[in-house]
């Protein structure tokens, strides 16, 4: 009860309410958010003259891909590999195998020559682009840095 | 007997969980009237520091965000490098889009080489339909190399590694 000198200053703040909407945000932000994660293959395409071309190329695997569906691994420029290492050609049916067949084969050459570092991909035109994806993936996998793509 | 109930509120006064203590005093012309709140935090903090694991979670360092075009399914891989900035280029089964303006194949060296100019960056990031094509996506790469660009991204959706 008020009176001519004091007065009573209880207040309380409740924040209840305010918690209960903010948990309530929180948990539509959490449920709503897109949780994916993007990535990228970089390829270097070669722009310089002749002048700056090095006169030695490096040692390289070039991934062909046939008019046939077939892909061809060929080994360029790598010293005392085994011959049976030098070409692989892979022609199943399944592009899931086709790539598994592929990994494996420069894991075989990643192994025998660890410096290897480049790469060229050869799409043809009716190459799928997940394909070409999914091989530029793996030789990223074996620590193959270095990828280009030779345009059609 | 106000000495006797002064003694009872000196044992009996609560203390706020901030350490502000508020001592209730009976009404008396002769005692002041004092001010007495509290405020319950722990829920506050609790809400905060959700708040905060999302925010780590979710948040990406060092890499560059991009809008993922919604009619572009792209191709997933487990090994790729982190996105950096650079002009954006989607095509999809129907459509090439720039920098999120529809172009058509046969102006794109220009168009590129203009962005090229004006931007003066040497990469561009490209978002292409995994059911493409290499035919389809082909024109795109040979038109950036033409208009400068030496960095080609081709970007795609992170897969964990199995």
């Amino acid at each position: 009860m008020a009176n001519g000198k004091n007065k009573n200053l209880d207040f309380e703040i409740n924040l209840l309410p305010i918690i209960s909407i903010l948990a309530v945000c929180l948990g539509m932000l959490l449920l709503t958010t897109v949780w994916v994660r993007v990535a990228a293959f970089n390829a270097n395409q070669a722009l310089g003259t002749e002048e700056t071309a090095e006169k030695k190329n490096p040692s390289s695997l070039w991934v062909e891909f046939q008019n046939d569906g077939t892909i061809q691994i060929t080994a360029k420029d790598i010293k005392n590999l085994p011959k049976y290492l030098l070409s692989f050609r892979t022609s199943d049916s399944s592009d899931a195998r086709k790539v598994s067949n592929i990994d494996f084969h420069i894991q075989r050459i990643k192994k025998a020559n660890p410096e290897l570092n480049t790469a060229l991909v050869l799409p043809s035109a009716d190459a799928k682009y997940e394909l070409v994806v999914a091989v530029m993936d793996k030789l990223k996998k074996n620590q193959i840095k270095d990828i280009g793509i030779a345009p059609l | 007997m106000s000495i006797i109930s002064r003694q009872i509120m000196q044992e009996t006064k609560m203390n706020s969980l901030i350490g502000q203590q508020g001592v209730m005093r009976p009404k008396s012309s002769s005692l002041k009237k004092t001010l007495v709140s509290g405020l319950t935090l722990t829920s506050l903090v609790d809400c905060f520091t959700i708040l905060v694991v999302y925010l780590l979670v979710a948040t990406t360092f060092g890499t560059e965000q991009i809008d993922i075009s919604k009619d572009i399914e792209m191709p997933r891989a487990q090994w790729g490098d982190d996105i950096t900035s650079g002009a954006m280029l989607r095509i999809s089964e129907d459509s090439v889009i720039l920098d999120n303006k529809n172009v058509s194949i046969d102006s794109l060296p220009e168009r590129l080489a203009e962005l090229k100019k004006k931007s003066g960056s040497e990469t561009i990031i490209l978002q292409a339909d995994k059911k493409l094509d290499f035919s389809r996506v082909n024109p795109l790469v040979l038109a950036s190399l033409q208009a400068g660009f030496s960095k080609v991204q081709f970007a795609v959706l992170y897969e964990e590694t199995k």
